[in-house]
């Protein structure tokens, strides 16, 4: 073989996988399923930001990324933050998740929040490997630390480092969200819902109970790697410790002797209970983590910690939007859905509606004399004469504009709607008989008005609601699968 | 490392191929040779490779006395009919301990269970012994080598470990196929170079033997499994689906494997010979055995069946039919005996039950003498419907019919016991049920997704095989225009990738003839 055809074939060759590994990520990527729990979301969210944009990342768990929210740090302090973290993540991978930060960004401060320090890795659960490393990029440090962590359960790292292995089965139901570019993580990883616990957390526990033994020893190998590198790229760390039910005192003690030991601060939210007011049921979601309202007071007083303590540029002051404002908005905007969804009476619902960036179909069936007052209220926002309000009839209103509008008996022509851009995926008809969204019938008070609010930009169903003539406070939604 | 389709042989495989193609060609035989016993090693129970290096021990030196003693009669000239007498003894001595040891490990049951049927040891099974990987393989394939020195068409060989590579060469102990040493040491032991398109072909086979295997053989095991594993509840079309879809599930399953096998040995510069060819193309059961387990069949012809019919005392028995019945059938009854002779040793290397002698031996042997003897009966009705032997319909009918044959055999082949064997049969003619055919095939197992994908594998599986009538598939495709050439690999990877059953969601069976 001459020196000029093997440079060809060697070509050719390398051509030949490059495409092949191409095509088998984008595969993977297709088939794989999101995690149910956190993970996904907050993985592909980190590698969507923009490289070295965040001055502080968190390392934990669950506890971590419902303790800290960072949106509250940026509005309040104008800290980019980023919660990096993962439901039950093992406390050994936070080394790999570090080096991970390292790839892609340069933050100040890292703040690792310490609830599973106490706990030994247990390398045969699958599902709570997959929250954490699954959308994990491909790397030498995955691929070693990895198999450190999991060599006894092969089967699962092989998993890991190839998850298409464990779904390559789902090529049976893929969807259009398959296929779609979901990876802006907008709340920067935090989880913060408003559910209330049913139960009142009891805090004196935190003094009673017993511990349950001493900290793992690959947890404190885990924590010395964690500050040597830290250490070594410049970085503050800091340890801080959420409130959960499960958690002593004398865990709290074990922790405080390793951060004496490596000179490290240890915040522990333990401490500052009377001090930040927090109430065992309004501000926690169940017996382990807070919910938007604890997380507002904890991540107020973080926020002042981190400017007290560190050196961190306040970036509202920086010219130009940057993702946090836009995470702003976003959750302004996913906020004042929440806010509809929970209006129970029709007054309230058709004040909180967002016709911006919204269809919103309105859609009156039966006997609606009862509803006068109200359509009177629609003719005058959306500047349809009112006379034309009988019958049976819908109104369709499209990113703050009224499109079209009354569609009622007369009018035979059937409006459709449909594609990508103006309502995302999906079909909307309208006609005087009611509408139908991707070929389900929409109307759910048959004498009353209907409405149905869908996100144009966001592609997705944000209410659906029904209310009796002769029954407008109550709201009538469809019933959950 | 638990078969060819595991990450782990993979990974062996590509390890081997560097070290291979990195170390200077005189040592390649030997990394070979290194590699194949680790792969014994970590794929059979250790202390058995004892077996193994008894065969060579026993096999190595019988060839070189054999070489020996021809040199010395060659030297005497004249007749040396006490030397031909030693080198029979020899030659008994060492086929009757690889012999033993095979009889001992795989087939005491063979007669362990007449003796019950008679009362003998009624209720006692016999303790499992563990047995060399491919023994049933490495003992014919050393046997005929053995066989071929003593009859002086191949040299013997001089150096041990040569031999002991021949024998335990890993690609070979899954499954075969059972080679010769003649064909096979000129690329077994040479120093091969490295060569990119070599190389690609073997890949090429390698990735369509995971095609077979994973996309085709383990969705049809599904359907197969679920009849088989309730034989009273899927009864009448049941057994007939269950019956066509093993035998379509073995072909996949053992061809498979032998692409693998023989793209792994391609890869390596090594020439293993073909063992199936088109075998559904067949038009008669005869024609079949020459296209299905081909080293099987040529073996027990060449070592078995053609030295029985030479023998003497085939001879005398031709002499006595002739003189009483008339030349023709002083030809025939000789070759009948011999073809029953040759189908018993077929269905005794099957497996250690009489229900592999009954369904892969006798059966067969019923139909070929069978057919052989109705032949003027068929050529009159052949002529009476004045059917086309030439036409494309005739070959079809006779291709549908020795497929139904075939299935008939693997009916004994899939099922427990010989019992078992009868129960199907008889449920699948007198218990008559066709819900299979409404929506009954759903019932077993596989879904209605993995059902389309089976029949799309299954009807590349017929095209190709049409194609290949005519030449290489691969070559056909190597002649096809780069982009699309590279489209057909790429979808036949991720169509092995996306659609195989294969991982921990899977219940994945092992190669059915690594059991032998």
């Amino acid at each position: 073989m001459n020196k000029q055809s093997l440079v060809q074939k060697s070509i050719r060759l390398l051509l030949f996988l490059g495409i092949l590994c191409a095509l088998f990520l984008t595969v993977q990527d297709v088939l794989k399923k999101d995690t149910e729990h956190r993970g996904s979301d907050v993985v592909k969210g980190f590698y969507a930001e923009k490289k070295n944009d965040m001055d502080v990342v968190f390392l934990g768990s669950s506890t971590m990324f419902c303790t800290v929210d960072p949106l509250v740090l940026y509005e309040n302090y104008g800290i980019a933050a980023y919660d990096f973290g993962c439901s039950a993540q093992a406390f050994e991978s936070e080394y790999l998740y570090l080096k991970e930060v390292l790839r892609y960004q340069k933050p100040k401060v890292i703040g690792l929040e310490v609830v599973s320090i106490k706990k030994k890795t247990d390398p045969s659960d699958l599902e709570v490997w997959s929250y954490a490393m699954a959308d994990l990029r491909f790397s030498f440090d995955k691929m070693t630390e990895l198999y450190r962590m999991l060599h006894t359960e092969r089967d699962i790292y092989a998993m890991q480092m190839l998850p298409i292995l464990q779904y390559k089965d789902r090529w049976k139901e893929l969807s259009e969200e398959d296929f779609a570019d979901n990876r802006v993580n907008y709340t920067k990883g935090a989880y913060t819902p408003a559910k209330i616990t049913e139960e009142p957390l009891d805090f004196s526990r935190y003094y009673t109970d017993e511990p349950e033994g001493p900290i793992p020893e690959e947890n404190r190998e885990t924590l010395e790697k964690i500050v040597t590198l830290c250490r070594e790229n410049g970085i503050s760390l800091f340890l801080f410790k959420g409130p959960n039910i499960g958690w002593t005192v004398h865990d709290t003690e074990n922790v405080q002797e390793l951060a004496d030991q490596y000179d490290l601060p240890f915040l522990n939210y333990f401490d500052l209970l009377e001090e930040l007011n927090v109430d065992p049921v309004g501000d926690f979601r169940d017996f382990s983590h807070f919910n938007r309202f604890g997380s507002q007071k904890a991540s107020v007083y973080m926020g002042q910690y981190l400017k007290e303590q560190y050196d961190l540029p306040d970036r509202r002051a920086q010219e130009g939007e940057n993702s946090w404002d836009i995470s702003l908005q976003a959750r302004a905007r996913d906020r004042a859905q929440e806010a509809l969804r929970g209006a129970q009476g029709l007054d309230a619902y058709l004040n909180l509606i967002p016709y911006t960036g919204h269809t919103v179909v309105f859609s009156f069936h039966g006997d609606t004399r009862r509803l006068q007052f109200y359509k009177e209220y629609l003719s005058t926002v959306l500047r349809v004469p009112v006379e034309e309000m009988t019958g049976n009839f819908s109104i369709v209103e499209i990113n703050g504009l009224c499109d079209e509008g009354v569609i009622d008996g007369s009018d035979k022509t059937v409006r459709k709607k449909t594609g990508r851009g103006l309502l995302g995926r999906g079909e909307l008809e309208v006609s005087a008989d009611g509408f139908w969204w991707n070929g389900e019938n929409g109307v759910l008070a048959e004498d009353g008005i209907t409405i149905w609010v869908y996100d144009d930009e966001w592609e997705q169903l944000v209410d659906h609601v029904g209310f009796a003539a002769d029954a407008v406070d109550t709201a009538v939604r469809p019933a959950e699968d | 490392m638990t078969g060819v389709t595991s990450i782990s042989f993979l990974l062996f495989f590509a390890v081997l191929f560097l070290v291979y193609y990195g170390l200077p060609g005189k040592l390649r035989w030997g990394v070979l040779l290194a590699g194949s016993l680790f792969f014994y090693t970590a794929c059979a129970v250790p202390y058995t490779i004892v077996y193994l290096l008894a065969s060579v021990l026993t096999v190595y030196p019988a060839a070189r006395y054999f070489a020996k003693a021809d040199e010395a009669a060659r030297e005497a000239g004249g007749s040396a009919t006490e030397a031909e007498k030693r080198k029979k003894r020899v030659l008994i001595l060492a086929l009757a301990v690889n012999f033993g040891i095979l009889a001992t490990l795989k087939y005491r049951n063979l007669l362990f269970q007449p003796l019950q049927l008679l009362g003998v040891g009624e209720g006692v099974s016999l303790p499992a012994l563990a047995a060399p990987l491919g023994i049933s393989f490495y003992t014919l394939q050393i046997t005929g080598y053995l066989l071929d020195c003593y009859w002086g068409t191949c040299k013997a060989e001089k150096n041990p470990g040569r031999l002991l590579l021949f024998t335990c060469y890993f690609p070979q102990m899954v499954s075969g196929p059972i080679s010769r040493y003649d064909a096979l040491s000129g690329t077994l032991f040479a120093p091969n170079r490295f060569d990119t398109e070599r190389t690609a072909r073997g890949v090429q086979r390698i990735l369509w033997g995971f095609f077979l295997k994973l996309v085709i053989s383990e969705r049809l095991a599904v359907i197969v499994n679920a009849v088989y594993d309730a034989p009273e509840t899927y009864t009448g079309l049941y057994v007939w689906a269950a019956a066509f879809a093993f035998i379509l599930q073995l072909y996949t399953d053992f061809s498979g494997c032998m692409d693998i096998v023989l793209g792994v040995s391609e890869c390596f510069g090594v020439t293993l010979p073909e063992n199936f060819r088109m075998p559904f193309l067949a038009c008669t059961t005869q024609e079949f055995w020459q296209r299905w387990h081909i080293t099987l069949g040529t073996w027990l012809k060449d070592y078995i069946m053609y030295p029985v019919l030479k023998s003497d005392l085939w001879y005398r028995m031709g002499t006595g039919i002739r003189k009483r019945w008339g030349k023709s059938l002083s030809r025939k009854i000789p070759t009948w005996a011999g073809l029953l002779i040759l189908w018993t040793a077929m269905g005794v290397w099957h497996g250690n039950d009489w229900k592999y002698v009954i369904g892969e031996g006798f059966w067969f042997w019923l139909l070929i003498v069978g057919g052989q003897i109705c032949a003027p009966l068929f050529d009159k009705g052949i002529a009476l419907f004045h059917i086309n032997r030439a036409s494309w319909y005739w070959k079809w009918v006779q291709r549908l019919r020795t497929f139904v044959c075939f299935a008939v055999g693997m009916i004994f082949f899939r099922a427990d016991s010989l019992r078992q064997s009868f129960a199907m049969i008889r449920n699948g003619l007198l218990r008559w049920n066709t819900a299979i055919l409404t929506g009954g095939l759903w019932e077993l197992g596989l879904s209605k997704k993995d059902g389309a994908v089976l029949v799309l594998g299954l009807f590349l599986l017929l095209i190709v095989s049409l194609l290949r009538e005519n030449g290489s598939m691969r070559e056909r495709v190597a002649r096809w225009p780069l982009p699309v050439r590279w489209a057909v690999w790429y979808l036949l990877f991720f169509a092995v990738l996306v659609t195989g059953f294969y991982g921990p969601s899977c219940d994945m069976s092992g190669f059915i003839y690594a059991q032998f």
